[in-house]
């Protein structure tokens, strides 16, 4: 598992956590979010390049509710991004690019 | 390599142009945008029914009919691109175009780069932007946070009443904050707001500030009349008060009106820099529907077509002149 670099799902996540020591990337979006939409082959790209530093957790809202309020998270897509239990960072909203890969280069 | 075309912006009119130049064998690059001025695809992505564009006849959604539309102008033949434009020089031929990643040159530019929604920037606005107000009940209305609470939309137009409508869904009660005395959506919309057992209508009111703790609690509301100033219990605020048009690239290069949409002359889609076009609504505040977006977005492209059919017609013509002994 801990080779692997996308996931789905908050179980996936709960694991993770306790398991691995890379960079987790939670993506929580929604079902009809075009703002996911745009996001999510962003951040694939991403998980591509930096594959074997940092797993990608796709978490969808309305079916992991849970999750989503314990994260904190009140609009989509948030991407919030985890070491362990240890909180680095959030971005809320659809930002620019940019903001993403330097979020994760200095995450890493 | 300098492009024949290069179209900004992936709504209705960006997409039409470059199904038209795609046909005509101009091989057109769309840039699509990413974040700046809205989302790839433009307003219709946060659109739920579309009741209107003709072909549908039992309605189509927003991001289907643009997810139909951008297959339509790749399969012919358009280069589309999910990056912003950052900077673009018009003053110099051929047109220069500025992304993060790239740099083109191209002959002619079509812009079509929409209108974004307006916020109010209310007191307190800032510190529940995502956390209770937000410019979009199709993305954010399924939250958590709104589920059986109270929420409330303000404006009178069509979206306000179509956000209106999506949000019952998820609230118990929704208010929609009309500043005037009546709405601006039309009678369809209007009779199904006014129907609606979860919809309380506050006429000639307008939100003043926004209060809570981590999340919104409460608005206070003004009455336009006699300015007395109320307070409402709502976890959510949402705005449908109109756009403004995506021209903050085009400041200082094209002419633009009073409210910062591009001026075209006449009834043609020509802006002040020959060569360069513009269609949809960063040229129209009149109109702006998905068909009349569509609509001039097919115009530039027959202008553009017809304006090199005609220099080519000139040099073809004069060719066994100049070389006739």
């Amino acid at each position: 598992m801990l080779d692997q670099t996308t996931f789905q799902g908050s179980a996936a996540f709960e694991q993770l956590r306790q398991t691995s020591d890379k960079l987790i990337l939670v993506e929580v979006s929604a079902p009809h979010c075009s703002s996911c939409e745009t996001l999510k082959p962003v951040l694939e790209q991403l998980a591509i390049k930096y594959q074997g530093s940092l797993h990608l957790v796709e978490v969808d809202m309305s079916e992991d509710t849970g999750l989503a309020i314990e994260l904190g998270v009140r609009s989509v897509p948030t991407v919030v991004m985890f070491k362990g239990d240890r909180l680095i960072d959030r971005i809320v909203g659809l930002k620019p690019k940019k903001l993403y890969s330097e979020s994760i280069q200095k995450s890493l | 390599m300098i492009e024949n075309l290069v179209i900004i912006g992936s709504g209705p009119a960006g997409y039409t142009a470059a199904i038209y130049a795609g046909r005509a064998q101009l091989k057109p690059v769309l840039f699509e945008g990413f974040e700046a001025g809205g989302i790839p695809g433009g307003q219709l992505m946060t659109t739920t029914d579309v009741e209107n564009f003709p072909g549908f006849a039992e309605g189509i959604q927003g991001p289907a009919l643009m997810r139909e539309m951008r297959q339509q102008a790749i399969r012919w033949g358009t280069q589309a691109i999910t990056d912003d434009v950052i900077v673009v020089d018009f003053r110099q031929r051929p047109f220069t175009i500025t992304t993060d990643d790239r740099v083109i040159q191209s002959h002619s530019v079509i812009i079509c780069t929409g209108a974004t929604a307006k916020r109010l920037y209310l007191p307190g606005e800032e510190q529940f932007w995502n956390n209770g107000i937000s410019a979009c009940a199709i993305c954010d209305g399924a939250n958590p946070l709104f589920h059986n609470v109270d929420i409330a939309v303000v404006g009178g137009g069509d979206s306000a009443a179509e956000e209106e409508l999506y949000l019952t869904k998820y609230a118990s009660r929704v208010y929609l904050l009309v500043r005037s005395d009546r709405l601006r959506a039309s009678k369809t919309m209007q009779s199904r707001v006014l129907s609606h057992d979860k919809i309380q209508i506050r006429w000639q009111v307008l939100p003043i500030s926004a209060h809570g703790d981590e999340v919104l609690q409460q608005i206070q509301i003004q009455d336009q009349k006699t300015g007395t100033v109320s307070e409402l219990q709502v976890n959510g605020l949402f705005y449908a008060i109109g756009h403004r048009p995506n021209t903050q690239l085009f400041q200082g290069q094209l002419a633009l009106d009073e409210q910062g949409y591009i001026k075209t002359s006449g009834k043609s889609t020509a802006t002040s820099i020959a060569g360069v076009w513009a269609a949809g609504d960063v040229q129209d505040h009149l109109y702006r529907q998905a068909i009349t977006a569509a609509g001039t977005g097919c115009r530039q492209r027959w202008k553009l077509n017809v304006g090199w059919r005609s220099k080519l017609f000139c040099l073809v013509s004069l060719w066994p002149k100049a070389i006739a002994p």
